[in-house]
């Protein structure tokens, strides 16, 4: 898929870990971790609400398209 | 209720069929065999002309063939009965059905078109195109094609339910 999730990054950059995530948006690491490595196949926007909210960012800081992907 | 039905249907036409075969395959070689083939009867294995053997050995594979997919459908039928039911086993297991029981039914037309222009250019006699077997040897061939598509059916829910199983 060419959408590239950069949670890891923002996660790094806000210096928090996907346990800590996990719990202030109420899903389960392992559902974090499907979406931290790209297996995720689509993103409900109440899931990326909570991310945003959290990590105090907009939804292009977590995903990015990139055409090379493919 | 229904899926286990279906499995024990399938296990008593099973359990049927091998005894009916092992039966054959004991009594066949002392001559007690009564076939009645075309419409000639014969008694034994003896005597019995070359199309005839044809249409004999034709009807033995399509019934191996038939075996086997009820064989692949009972394997399925347990599938169907889990609680998952999304599993590219299930899916698999029709699909081979469905391709045993068309192959089934496709050489049997072949063996009923052969006897139908064997008895109308050889022994010039005219019969009816249609009959119960013809129809029979259609739904062979109906129930083949449906077991794959609904084969192809589970494919696709197969991908809807990973893919909602990975939206998050």
């Amino acid at each position: 898929m060419p959408i590239e999730v950069n949670l890891d990054v923002m996660l790094a950059k806000r210096k928090m870990k996907s346990i800590e995530l996990a719990e202030a948006i109420g899903i389960t690491v392992t559902n974090l971790s499907i979406l931290k490595t790209g297996k995720a196949k689509a993103i409900r926007f109440s899931t990326l609400e909570a991310i945003c909210e959290v990590l105090e960012c907009e939804p292009g800081d977590i995903l990015a398209y990139k055409k090379d992907l493919i | 209720m229904k899926t286990k039905l279906f499995k024990d249907v399938l296990d008593v036409f099973l359990i049927f069929t091998s005894l009916i075969c092992f039966i054959l395959i004991i009594v066949s070689p002392f001559n007690a065999l009564e076939l009645k083939v075309n419409g000639d009867n014969y008694k034994g294995l003896e005597g019995v002309p070359w199309f005839t053997w044809g249409v004999i050995i034709m009807n033995t594979i399509a019934y191996m063939f038939f075996f086997r997919g009820i064989l692949f459908l009972r394997k399925a039928s347990r599938f169907m009965n889990s609680k998952n039911i999304f599993k590219n086993e299930l899916e698999s297991y029709l699909k081979k059905a469905g391709f045993a029981i068309l192959l089934c039914g496709g050489l049997l037309w072949v063996a009923s078109a052969l006897t139908w222009m064997f008895f109308t250019i050889f022994k010039s006699t005219t019969s009816l195109a249609v009959s119960e077997d013809t129809m029979f040897v259609f739904i062979l061939i109906i129930f083949g094609l449906f077991l794959m598509i609904q084969s192809d059916f589970m494919k696709r829910a197969n991908q809807l339910k990973e893919e909602n199983d990975l939206t998050i």
